[in-house]
């Protein structure tokens, strides 16, 4: 079938209205945020409901062509890249609320909805939806459940699985299905738990069920500067062993401090080679001011014990969000370093982190090339940033290399491979540093479960999969 | 079918072999215990002349551990079948802590491990797994005697589930035995990961149909951080004698509804997530929307059409001989 018989196909399915079939659509949505790979759609569908996503799963199904589910495109692994081409299924017109039920505190929603959005519908009320990944503005409740997303504050209020609760989903086979519902923790086995994070590869998430938490009640938020990275590191490191348990613990090196600084005029005390930003609070009915004060005189105190040069606490919320400017600005601020950024995403046990920061420095030193970083330290989420230029081969080879040593030693301290963008087909090589062949026969066994076939998000999440070995060491390492 | 051998693997290795060599096994547990008269059997006191009821829960785990011998020369056979399975596994000799790092607040376990053991080293360094305040000098029943094992197999409801959350939200990784004997591992050391599916979590709430569990990582709570549970124990007898359970949960508007309904079965309550602990089983159940119920050590019947249809397919892919708790779901 031609691409253009494929695309006239949808539109008799869906109407024209909801298919793009242009060489500028299909160069659109080639890829997702991670760009290093791309692979066109033969079409792009826009479903408005349920039912017309179902209707192109079955008629795919009955057409043997391979369909991906895709958000707004902010994730960093390739989850969404249409693989083997065929229907690329955009959630973009999926953006309604369903229903809003505030006594039992959750909100029905449609996958294409902005993170965002759910929490601006209820913040009137006091609540909000917990998991903020730094795209949240755009980002997708259906990309958030495909990838279980993260963020600063998932250090307190957990990642996207511990919001979720309950789906209705188009399996591999066309039916539409729910998981779950309105109340947490139903009997049975907890399929919630694996579609969550699956990345769109048992099915396509149409509808949720999302857990609302209130908003704190009390906030405060400092900037906290040392001299060395290892000062900042230990001062982690101790904080998360004195049992204090702030909503967000995030690290970023002179590195980034020099890029954001040249690129917002932001300014630091002298000397200051490492910051954190800490961010407590709560939503305690009695006292949160009290609680919250508390919590920040004891992260103060941890830090000055590690050599801290200042703790500067944000006076008002102006302050604040000045703070997380500088925080989720970061990245893109890196842009004025070098041609080419690569972020990598590695978890490590949070005591090793000044060991792990150590290496992250030597390595890209031994490698001649440049690193920043900036990273979810409370969680020992790890996103060391190389800036180099791609231009040269011999620094690419140097990246990859690089990459290499970083993600085999995140393994050896009993860490992940990735703590919050997924595998997708960039990692893919990789879940081989981290599973064992029998480890990924689960794997494999738990994709059985849902997905039979090789049509529904093909060569994602499990590697050697059939008619997927251009998937595999194409650009290895380059961007992990 | 023959009588069941009833056998206590002491490693992960030991437990794959059995698996491995038997063609259906009884994963027992605290709601899955030999019964009066293979206890009697076993005591060779087939006409059950000696007293065998167990005074407590620790008693009866006692006379558990007495009568599952294993030894060089084979497993003892008792006489009378469990639920149709050719041997009986019993966790409790794979116990103890593998690794403890109280800085980063992770513990690695083996799954027979008992939550009063656990509790009683994490305290050493002023961690805890969070299912009751011992700030306040509280606890709750029995829970002491309960395996890790058994808490993950039945996803068991707990006192501190709204202030600390849930065993899905602890268990970080797992290793894992297969039905085929295969060992195989799911999650990570570290609080945060999404690389791959997360089938140790899929083992939370399966009663080992799908796997055997054998090793857990989780995360740990300090001490000084416990939030006051809002649990009230109507009756602290029951609670102690850890009953069979039905506890429902249900939506927050239907709570004062619920709770009245059941008020003269009820052993517990948890307003904060709107869980009700009852000591009978009221039959039929009223029923709420949205609601859940767990008759906790009884098939359940409580599924929806959706969840069993792809519990059957989840079963026909991890164990499709049907030797894993024949029975146990009551769905297969």
């Amino acid at each position: 079938m031609t691409e253009a018989e494929l695309a006239r196909e949808m539109e008799i399915l869906l109407g024209k209205d909801k298919v793009q079939k242009t060489s500028a659509a299909k160069r659109a949505y080639d890829c997702d945020a991670y760009s290093i790979e791309k692979s066109e759609p033969s079409v792009i569908v826009l479903p408005e409901s349920t039912e017309d996503v179902q209707k192109v799963v079955l008629w795919c199904n009955e057409n043997n062509v391979p369909y991906t589910p895709r958000g707004a495109g902010t994730g960093l692994s390739g989850g969404s890249l249409a693989a083997k081409h065929g229907v690329l299924i955009s959630t973009k017109k999926l953006t309604g609320i369903i229903e809003i039920d505030l006594e039992n505190r959750c909100l029905k929603a449609q996958a294409g909805i902005a993170n965002k959005k759910i929490s601006d519908a209820v913040a009137e009320f006091g609540l909000h939806f917990a998991p903020d990944p730094s795209s949240q503005a755009v980002s997708t409740l259906g990309g958030n459940i495909a990838e279980n997303s993260g963020g600063p504050h998932t250090l307190k209020y957990g990642v996207t699985v511990q919001h979720i609760l309950g789906v209705t989903m188009v399996t591999p086979d066309g039916e539409i299905v729910e998981f779950g519902g309105k109340v947490a923790g139903c009997p049975g086995y907890d399929f919630l738990s694996i579609i969550v994070g699956s990345e769109g590869t048992l099915g396509v998430v149409t509808e949720a069920w999302v857990k609302l938490t209130p908003l704190p009640k009390a906030v405060k938020t400092a900037l906290i500067s040392f001299r060395t990275v290892r000062d900042a590191t230990e001062a982690v490191s101790a904080i998360i062993a004195m049992g204090v348990s702030p909503a967000a613990l995030e690290f970023m090196d002179s590195g980034i401090l020099k890029a954001l600084n040249a690129a917002f005029g932001l300014e630091y005390p002298e000397g200051t080679n490492s910051l954190l930003l800490v961010e407590c609070d709560s939503d305690s009915e009695s006292g949160a001011v009290q609680i919250v004060e508390t919590e920040m005189a004891r992260v103060a105190m941890i830090c000055e014990q590690n050599d801290s040069i200042e703790v500067r606490i944000a006076k008002d919320n102006g302050e604040r969000q000045a703070f997380w400017t500088a925080r989720k600005k970061g990245i893109g601020a890196m842009g004025r370093l070098a041609p080419t950024i690569v972020t990598h995403d590695g978890v490590i046990p949070r005591s090793k982190l000044p060991e792990m920061l150590d290496l992250v420095y030597e390595v890209a030193t031994r490698h001649q090339i440049g690193v920043a970083n900036l990273f979810h330290a409370g969680d020992g989420n790890l996103h060391p940033c190389f800036y180099f230029d791609d231009r040269d081969p011999k620094q690419i080879e140097a990246v990859i290399q690089a990459g290499e040593e970083i993600m085999k030693r995140c393994i050896e301290l009993g860490g992940s491979i990735t703590g919050e963008h997924g595998i997708g087909v960039e990692k893919l090589d990789l879940m081989k540093l981290q599973f064992s062949e029998e480890d990924l026969i689960g794997q494999a066994m738990v994709k059985q479960i849902f997905n039979t076939g090789e049509l529904c998000n093909p060569c994602k999440v499990i590697p050697n999969q059939k008619g997927c070995v251009e998937h595999q060491r194409r650009w290895r390492g380059a961007a992990w | 079918m023959n009588s069941p051998s009833i056998v206590r693997p002491k490693s992960t290795n030991e437990l794959s072999e059995m698996l491995r060599s038997t063609s259906s096994a009884r994963i027992l547990g605290y709601w899955n215990q030999i019964s009066d008269t293979e206890v009697r059997q076993n005591r060779n006191d087939p006409e059950g002349i000696e007293d065998c009821s167990p005074e407590s829960n620790e008693e009866r785990l006692r006379v558990q551990a007495t009568i599952k011998r294993c030894t060089p020369e084979g497993c003892q056979n008792l006489s009378t079948s469990a639920q149709n399975a050719e041997s009986a596994i019993e966790l409790g000799a794979m116990s103890g802590i593998i690794d403890f790092s109280p800085n980063d607040q992770v513990v690695k376990l083996r799954s027979g491990t008992t939550i009063g053991h656990l509790n009683s080293e994490l305290a050493k360094s002023g961690q805890t797994i969070p299912i009751f305040n011992s700030n306040n000098g509280q606890t709750w029943g029995a829970w002491d005697t309960l395996s890790l094992a058994d808490c993950i197999a039945w996803n068991l409801p707990h006192g501190l589930e709204f202030q600390h959350g849930t065993w899905r939200d602890w268990v970080l990784g797992a290793t894992i035995v297969a039905a085929d004997g295969m060992i195989f591992k799911s999650g990570s050391s570290v609080v945060k990961s999404v690389a791959g599916y997360d089938i140790h979590r899929l083992m939370i709430g399966a009663r080992h149909t799908l796997g055997v569990v054998a090793e857990v990582t989780m995360r740990t709570t300090p001490i000084s951080t416990l939030k006051p549970s809002e649990i009230e124990v109507l009756h602290p007898h029951d609670i102690d004698a850890l009953p069979d359970w039905r506890i429902q949960r249900c939506l927050r508007t239907d709570w004062d509804q619920m709770k009245d309904g059941i008020a003269d079965l009820l052993v517990a309550i948890d307003p904060s997530t709107c869980t009700a602990f009852c000591k009978v089983k009221p039959t039929p159940p009223r029923r709420f929307e949205s609601d859940w119920i767990l008759d906790v050590g009884q098939s359940n019947s409580f599924l929806n059409q959706a969840t069993i249809a792809y519990m059957k397919r989840a079963k026909e892919v991890f164990d499709p001989a049907g030797k894993l708790n024949p029975g146990e779901m009551g769905i297969f």
